[in-house]
């Protein structure tokens, strides 16, 4: 008997649907294709996501409220997000499935209960009271965001260069997108394969071990209505029901609650049909509601959390005296200490951004704590002046929604002059008209800004050569300047260029300002 | 020969999927077609977001940019020429702004930039004198010193733009003293002195000072007053009163204006004053009211207030002649429409009248 | 007790060994010009080799009696399109039906059409509609590779709602567009980067150049917009620009350019980004000889004075893209 309509078959369905949109939101989150698509809704139903910037920063960004769907579907159904949702779960389900060759015996061992569950809660809450002292680090093992962020600067990078390169028409779905890069990506693409890629040692190492989202859930679960119900009158205790357990939850004695992904698999796997997903039953195993949390891990947690945040903290890349120069966050951000409280690395704005300026940052501009946080890399591209994609698409504010109008300062943001990046400078032993007498004055027609904040001592020398020579040698008016750093990008001097935009001078942050005042626009302030 | 090389293993799962179980219940079929349909929703609702929506059509409206348009003007430094190595020590770059480039030369080089003040910071410069300035409309001062070639001798030049001719006229006539020797040389009108020379021109007015008296020093004032000829020219019409004054074939040099407590009545404003010649130390004067109506009110007061110090010899309608009680010379005043003027310290009557009909010939030419 | 090796089987053997060691040895040592050689002595033949392509001349034959440039004045696009390509024939002496037309507007940054620094929307839709229907091309391309993002430019211009109301395609650039150009006259760009892809197939090509104030040099007009059709390090070119612009001037030899007057960037070119640095106006130069137009439009449109023309105009003179002098071959319709 094969019916269509019954828990598993719908599972599986309701998997690849969550997984194409899942898939689909990031092929749209590029400027053609976005149309008004909810692009980042995924990363804003995360409770984790809206728990911990809730705990840094006592406040729940725009859509993240929408995270109670989630908790209401935990609090009716148990953890079927897990199992049902989350493409990060479907792919390491179909991982754990495709290259399973075990036998029914062995499958059964595997999928036994392990002590080493109870790691995700302890991981749960260090991340948690990290989040609490103020800096979220959930984005490195969230399920979502590091999908998400796996799957920008791997996949996505990967489809678009196979669309650009292929394509017979000059008419291309995403035209700029097909020589994206993401520096560092690979230590992304290895942590992601690296989890990946265990399945076939264990299945579903991840979920179970590693998942603080899972635990989350897990922990909210054990009030959930609907379980499974496992009739004692019927079952002959074969073990058939771990065979294909997703959960290692226990469904052959004593069910934990907490560990049970939802699958259904155990129901269809029962022969004495013993097993069911409904309410409360008169005839039932008891379940164990809590997990194994004993209060050796719950110390160990607490004391590695209260360590862990000032380690990251000392290694001094926050505070407004040891910043890097090429901590240049996207426009709109917030000021570095309030940034790393909602970024969760998911990496929405280095997909979105047309000019692929956004980079996820390695350890030498933000150290450990701001790994894999976006920054702009003004080797790879420009901050398009009339653009704020990245702003719009944040899922946490730690990009705050901003208008072009705002971005530049116009109208009535005039008072707040426009959003700096940071400021560009010249360096004069290496642009050519001032270190080697040859004209080039590209910086300064690229300049976007009316007028230009790229203005130049006109000269006229003999060069080594004794041909006469009309020099433009370009300066940087720091009151105009916004940081966009396309001088940067147009520069001839290409490895090390000649105009370059530190951090400097971002108007996120009053204590990294640089001009007393504004001489272009004294309303400024 | 007929085996794999390599050994055969399975890569992926040889299993199909099996159920065991043997009873679906109508309940689970149901909520599975509820959650398929569930499904459905949230596929439809994702479609339903699509709209037209294009980021690339961002852009700021054409009314906030027109808003700060042209807000920020940056100065634009001039061309650096080439010049061949060691014929200059770099004084051609000094920006002398205002001033005429002929300030400069190989003998006489700019020493420092050319500095300006303005009616706010002034007493920076002229501590304690810049009321005078102020009094007088004054708009901007250049302020240049000139160093010789042998870096011995210097000169500082104060270039005033007092806004208007009245202004420079009159305090031009604050700093001429009665021995000062006027001279009229084209535009310009100075008188020398010891170590520099005092003149103005149109709107502006200026001193020039060496460091001491020397000879070099006299000729590059009087060169720097011939550079001067190329000052901009005042961009309104001269004043009524002033080109009237002209008309009378009085000297430029013999004309100013007072702007406030002319006579010492702090009601009389605006007077223009004409020395002319051989009338000794005679003063023709002409004032345009508002309207004829205050024109005679004003004359009106100035003869009230006049009684005290001057007898009245003969009174009209619309002239008063007086006499100082002590002094003795004579005052003239008279009205025409909206005008007043006259002449005052002459020294008897028929001067007085005799004045007192040239600009009345002229007003009535007008 | 036999071998298990018999001769047959060593013979064989040893054929195959020699087949084998022999085939081998000719691909490795076979001098480089015998075929099917392998050799490499100098390391030089596995370089790739570059796909160079050149470009035909699009010009028209030139008829007797017609103008090279004509002059438009008119309250309307459609006006001033009309009446300036009256002089030199009119649209159809340029474009035959069937024809597949490229226009190259300049399309350089993404700013709204009213700054000035792109060519205008209005005048592109008329043209394109007046191709397609007038002179029934078969299909007319409009392409820029801009500094922006592409996608952004053509959106915030204008021109690509424009392009696709009046029913021409909008190929946007991307890194497999280019191939290298073979220029052999030119000086600085004998080789480089150039449009491939959207100029396969074209058989006209029409540019359509805003009139612009250019901080390095002097102004961006008819000949400066083909700068848009190159790809790779462009911003080399401006070590020597005047030299790239007058080799611009013959690298391509366009059917047709046409200046769009109607919005004058005068200052704080090539951006602009200030409503008061543009001067609208009602002008539309059309022409065959882009030198002797971008002369007559510097002193005439953008008004600098004559004695300040560009260098790149001398030099585009001197290489043959045209002549600067337009006397007695310019005519403005009445």
């Amino acid at each position: 008997m094969r019916p269509f309509f019954r828990l598993t078959t719908v599972r599986i369905v309701s998997q690849l649907v969550f997984l194409g949109l899942f898939v689909f939101g990031v092929w749209a989150t590029w400027t053609t294709r976005m149309q008004g698509y909810p692009v980042s809704r995924f990363l804003e139903i995360d409770p984790l996501v809206a728990l911990s910037t809730l705990l840094s920063t006592g406040h729940i960004y725009r859509y993240l409220g929408w995270s109670i769907l989630l908790l209401l579907l935990t609090l009716l159904f148990g953890r079927l997000f897990c199992n049902w949702i989350c493409p990060l779960g479907t792919l390491h389900q179909c991982a754990g499935w495709l290259f399973n060759v075990r036998s029914g015996k062995e499958r059964q061992e595997q999928n036994r209960y392990r002590p080493r569950q109870v790691i995700k809660y302890v991981t749960l809450i260090i991340v948690l009271i990290i989040s609490a002292f103020g800096s979220v680090q959930i984005g490195l093992l969230d399920p979502l965001a590091l999908l998400h962020r796996s799957m920008v600067t791997g996949l996505s990078t990967g489809w678009d260069w196979l669309l650009g390169t292929t394509s017979l028409t000059q008419l291309q779905l995403a035209p700029g997108t097909a020589e994206r890069i993401y520096t560092g990506s690979l230590w992304i693409g290895v942590l992601f394969v690296v989890i990946v890629v265990i399945n076939i040692w264990y299945t579903r190492f991840f979920c179970r071990t590693l998942c603080p989202l899972g635990a989350l859930l897990g922990l909210v679960a054990p009030f959930s209505l609907f379980r499974i119900h496992r009739d004692t009158d019927l079952c002959t205790n074969c073990d058939l029901c771990l065979t294909r357990c997703e959960g290692a939850c226990s469904p052959e004695t004593t069910l934990r609650v907490t560990e049970c992904v939802g699958c259904m698999n155990c129901i269809d796997d029962c022969p004495e049909n013993a097993l069911s997903f409904s309410l409360p039953r008169i005839v039932s195993a008891p379940a164990r509601p809590t997990p194994d949390l004993s209060r050796r891990h719950l110390v160990f947690a607490g004391i590695i959390g209260l360590i862990t945040f000032p380690l990251l903290r000392a290694n001094g890349r926050v505070n407004d005296a040891n910043y890097s120069p090429l901590m240049i966050r996207p426009p709109g951000s917030m000021a570095e200490a309030e940034f790393l409280k909602k970024c969760i690395k998911c990496g929405q704005c280095m997909r979105v951004c047309p000019t692929n300026v956004v980079q996820p940052a390695g350890l030498r501009e933000g150290g450990i704590e701001a790994l894999w946080t976006p920054v702009l890399n003004f080797n790879i591209g420009h901050c398009q002046q009339k653009c704020s994609l990245c702003s719009t698409v944040c899922p946490t504010g730690a990009i705050r929604e901003i208008s072009v109008t705002e971005k530049l300062g116009f109208g009535e943001y005039r008072q707040d002059g426009p959003i700096r990046l940071g400021t560009a400078f010249i360096n004069r032993s290496r642009c050519l008209p001032w270190a080697n007498e040859i004209p080039c004055i590209v910086c300064q027609e690229v300049c976007p800004i009316a007028p230009k904040a790229i203005q130049t001592y006109d000269e006229e020398v003999k060069d080594t050569f004794g041909h006469l020579v009309l020099l433009n040698k370009p300066f940087i008016i720091p009151d105009l300047c916004t940081g966009c750093g396309i001088c940067q990008k147009e520069c001839p001097v290409t490895d090390q260029p000649a105009a370059y935009v530190t951090a400097v001078g971002e108007s996120r942050s009053q204590e990294r300002r640089l001009l007393l005042r504004y001489r272009t626009n004294p309303e400024e302030s | 020969m007929k085996q794999s090389p390599l050994p055969h293993a399975r890569l992926f799962t040889p299993r199909r999927r099996r159920i065991n179980r043997t009873h679906i219940s109508g309940y689970e079929v149901v909520s599975s077609v509820l959650v398929l349909l569930a499904l459905a929703a949230v596929i439809l609702w994702v479609v339903s977001r699509k709209n037209h929506f294009d980021p690339a059509h961002q852009d700021v409206s054409l009314e906030a940019l027109e808003q700060v348009s042209g807000s920020t003007v940056l100065y634009q430094r001039p061309l650096k020429p080439w010049q061949l190595p060691g014929t200059t020590d770099g004084w051609q770059d000094i920006d002398l702004g205002i001033f005429p480039d002929s300030v400069a030369s190989e003998q006489w080089r700019p020493k420092t930039r050319v500095k300006t003040f303005d009616p706010e910071n002034l007493y920076v410069k002229i501590n304690g004198e810049a009321e005078r300035f102020l009094r007088h409309g004054f708009t901007q001062l250049s302020y240049l010193v000139l160093q010789s070639a042998n870096q011995i001798e210097e000169i500082s030049i104060e270039l005033y733009n007092q806004g208007s001719i009245a202004g420079s006229t009159g305090i031009f006539a604050e700093h001429r003293s009665p021995e000062s020797e006027v001279q009229q040389e084209g535009p310009n009108t100075f008188f020398t002195t010891s170590i520099g020379g005092i003149g103005r021109k149109g709107t502006f007015f200026y001193r020039i000072s060496g460091n001491r008296s020397s000879e070099s020093i006299a000729q590059k004032s009087r060169q720097l007053v011939q550079s001067f000829a190329e000052l901009p020219d005042p961009e309104n019409t001269e004043p009524f009163g002033y080109q009237l004054l002209q008309e009378l074939t009085i000297e430029q040099a013999d004309i100013r204006h007072q702007a406030v407590n002319v006579f010492q009545y702090d009601f009389a404003e605006d007077f223009w004053f004409g020395k002319s010649d051989g009338a000794g130390q005679a003063e023709m004067f002409v004032h345009q009211a508002q309207s004829p109506e205050s024109a005679a009110e004003l004359l009106a007061e100035i003869v009230e207030e006049h009684r005290y110090e001057y007898q009245t010899i003969r009174q009209t309608e619309n002239l008063v002649l007086f006499q100082h009680r002590f002094l003795k010379s004579y005052f003239i005043i008279a009205i025409q429409d909206s005008f007043l003027f006259g002449a005052d310290k002459t020294a008897d009557e028929a001067t007085s009248f005799q004045l007192l009909e040239m600009i009345g010939r002229a007003l009535s030419k007008k | 007790m036999p071998s298990p090796f018999n001769r047959r089987e060593f013979l064989k053997r040893i054929a195959l060994a020699s087949t084998i060691c022999g085939g081998a040895g000719y691909l490795a040592w076979a001098p480089e010009e015998y075929p099917f050689s392998l050799k490499d002595v100098t390391g030089l033949r596995s370089r790739p080799e570059p796909r160079q392509f050149t470009l035909p001349d699009y010009r028209v034959a030139t008829a007797p009696g017609m103008m090279e440039i004509g002059i438009g004045r008119d309250m309307t696009t459609e006006g001033r399109l009309t009446k300036a390509l009256e002089p030199i024939g009119g649209l159809s002496r340029f474009v035959q039906p069937g024809d597949v037309v490229l226009l190259k507007p300049n399309v350089a940054f993404d700013r709204a059409p009213e700054l000035g620094a792109t060519t205008s929307p209005e005048l592109l839709e008329v043209l394109i509609r007046r191709l397609l229907i007038d002179c029934r091309a078969k299909e007319v391309r409009v392409t820029d590779n801009p500094i922006e993002s592409p996608a952004d430019c053509f959106a915030k211009t204008g021109i690509k709602a424009a392009v696709e109301r009046a029913g021409g395609r909008v190929l946007l650039p991307d890194g497999n567009a280019f191939r290298p150009l073979s220029t052999p006259d030119a000086e600085l760009i004998k080789s480089w980067p150039c449009f491939y892809r959207p100029l396969i197939g074209v058989t006209k090509v029409i540019g359509v150049a805003p009139v612009k104030d250019h901080n390095l040099s002097g102004a961006s007009m008819g000949i400066k917009n083909w700068y848009g059709l190159l790809g790779g390090q462009r911003n080399q070119f401006h070590q020597d620009i005047h030299t790239i612009i007058a080799d611009l001037s013959i690298m391509i030899r366009p059917t047709l350019t046409i200046l769009d007057g109607s919005r004058i960037l005068m200052r704080n070119g090539p951006t602009g980004g200030d409503p008061a640095y543009v001067k609208p106006w009602d002008v539309i130069v059309a022409g065959t000889d882009q030198v002797a137009m971008d002369g007559w439009a510097f002193v005439n449109l953008l008004q600098r004075d004559a004695s300040t023309l560009p260098h790149y105009l001398f030099l585009a003179e001197e290489k043959g893209g045209g002549k600067i002098d337009p006397a007695g071959r310019i005519q403005e319709s009445a």
